[in-house]
């Protein structure tokens, strides 16, 4: 995983119009970028033009970049505004788009031949982080998914650091409760 | 990242650390999204963003200060050739002085928290909102007219004058004696340059798609942005209210709550914080003619939707 230090002197660089610079950040943070919007849009063409998008504008406010603030932050701030606001101008979403990207969570097939322990508590803490409220949700997958400290968290969610930790230390507790319990209905069934 | 922060550890103990960490450790995306993501070669799209961004710049305008030509002695002896050469090092590097100093480009701007008024000996008048910045060349007054603004700023400009050219992140607009406000502020999330005409005439152009333009009739407002690429229809509009920003007062037609505290945040230099998702997102009308100072705006803004607000080391944070 990239250092945040990395970033911000990328960030000093494309500052300077550092081309070399700009051509880094963009080999290094296309896909962590391209699956965070694809949480948004579920289409990796749109999510595409997305990335596009940020990339350009962010070249075109190089000149503009503090660098006492997180590159990373920003970018993942203009990657989820932007799929946001795509969403939005879409609506109402035709049936047909959307009908695809639904499939895969109905199929729901079962995760593997052999479910093993481990398999099936991955699978379960998915589902259960999915059912999280959104806001804490979002932060703690900000954190576990996407290596965000929690200043950068914050930024992007547009909230205070303490807020930050506060939706995650919930989600925790929430994840542990659920967690307990599956364990002690595994144990009884043994 | 392999394990949570440190400040979140603190929270835990014991048997619960265990868990919370089992659960880091576990914890996986749902969607398989996350593999189509690795499909795609990033280099193949930085050759397309790159196209993209060469095709954006536009060619530049084939202005050029006086050329500067040295007088040069057609002497035939060493000493005089010697002179010459100085002669000719001089003027060039006069000459690159001079171009340095009408083509560096000078910039003026509001600081958060205030107003800027400019003028120019031609007679053009320029009104800055806070937080705005307008850039230009020092020949700006000897037709190469090309101004860049950030932000909102209001123009009078005399009949007789020369036409020039405002351009922000998503527009161009083609000015002629006219009076008239752009608005386009750099954390729009969809880039917005909102132009509203008082009278005269001005032309408006997307910057992504210069051949889309209109020509906006007095008292019109007209907006380009990510999405409408080519200006969209003309809408009549109330002058005073678009201008109230030049008598300190705010309106806010059909904008979200983000982007009000964003204009709050830069008129009044302090920290405006949404706390609640759904207050962010929700949109306000409201004409304020006379705000006065920060907190009874607030209140005003609390009370129309239903919110409410506690203040914290200057910063404030609505709920």
């Amino acid at each position: 995983m990239t250092k945040a230090s990395d970033y911000q002197q990328w960030a000093s660089k494309i500052r300077a119009s550092d081309q070399k610079a700009f051509h880094d950040l963009f080999v290094d943070s296309y896909q962590p970028l391209m699956r965070y919007a694809l949480n948004f849009v579920k289409d990796t063409d749109v999510a595409k033009d997305i990335l596009q998008d940020v990339y350009a504008h962010l070249w075109d406010i190089r000149d503009r970049l503090d660098e006492e603030k997180s590159l990373k932050a920003l970018l993942y701030r203009m990657v989820k505004n932007r799929s946001i606001n795509l969403i939005r101008s879409r609506r109402p979403v035709r049936l047909d788009d959307v009908a695809p990207a639904e499939q895969p969570s109905e199929e729901m097939s079962p995760v593997s031949i052999r479910p093993g322990g481990d398999d099936l508590l991955e699978k379960q803490l998915s589902e259960w982080i999915e059912s999280l409220p959104p806001r804490q949700r979002e932060a703690f997958e900000l954190s576990r998914f996407e290596g965000l400290d929690h200043h950068e968290i914050a930024d992007v969610m547009e909230c205070a650091p303490r807020t930050v930790n506060n939706h995650i230390v919930s989600a925790l507790n929430t994840l542990r409760v659920q967690l307990k319990q599956w364990k002690s209905e595994r144990e009884n069934r043994e | 990242m392999k394990r949570p922060d440190q400040d979140i550890m603190k929270y835990f103990s014991g048997v619960e650390e265990d868990e919370v960490r089992l659960i880091w450790e576990k914890a996986r995306r749902k969607d398989q999204s996350g593999e189509s993501a690795m499909d795609v070669n990033p280099e193949e799209e930085w050759a397309l963003l790159q196209k993209r961004m060469q095709t954006a710049r536009r060619p530049v305008r084939g202005v050029r200060p006086g050329t500067i030509r040295s007088r040069r002695p057609a002497s035939k002896a060493t000493a005089a050739k010697t002179y010459a050469f100085i002669t000719v090092m001089a003027a060039v590097l006069l000459g690159g002085f001079v171009m340095w100093y009408l083509f560096v480009p000078v910039s003026m701007e509001a600081p958060r928290g205030e107003f800027t008024t400019f003028h120019w000996d031609d007679g053009i008048r320029v009104e800055l909102n806070s937080g705005s910045r307008l850039t230009w060349n020092r020949s700006f007054g000897n037709g190469h007219r090309n101004l860049r603004l950030e932000g909102e700023a209001y123009f009078e400009v005399p009949p007789s004058g020369k036409s020039f050219i405002v351009e922000t992140q998503t527009a161009m607009v083609e000015v002629l004696g006219t009076r008239f406000n752009i608005r386009s502020w750099a954390d729009d999330p969809d880039g917005r340059t909102t132009l509203t005409l008082v009278d005269g005439s001005v032309r408006l152009a997307s910057l992504l798609e210069p051949e889309s333009h209109i020509m906006l009739q007095p008292g019109h407002t007209s907006h380009v942005d990510y999405h409408n690429r080519a200006p969209v229809e003309p809408q009549p509009v109330n002058t005073d209210q678009a201008l109230a920003w030049r008598n300190q007062g705010f309106y806010f037609s059909g904008i979200t709550m983000s982007e009000v505290a964003a204009e709050l945040e830069r008129r009044y230099d302090s920290q405006v914080v949404i706390q609640n998702e759904i207050l962010r997102d929700r949109s306000l009308t409201i004409y304020l003619p006379r705000p006065g100072e920060l907190d009874s705006i607030i209140e005003t803004i609390c009370f129309v939707t239903n919110c409410r607000f506690e203040e914290e080391q200057g910063t404030i944070i609505l709920y």
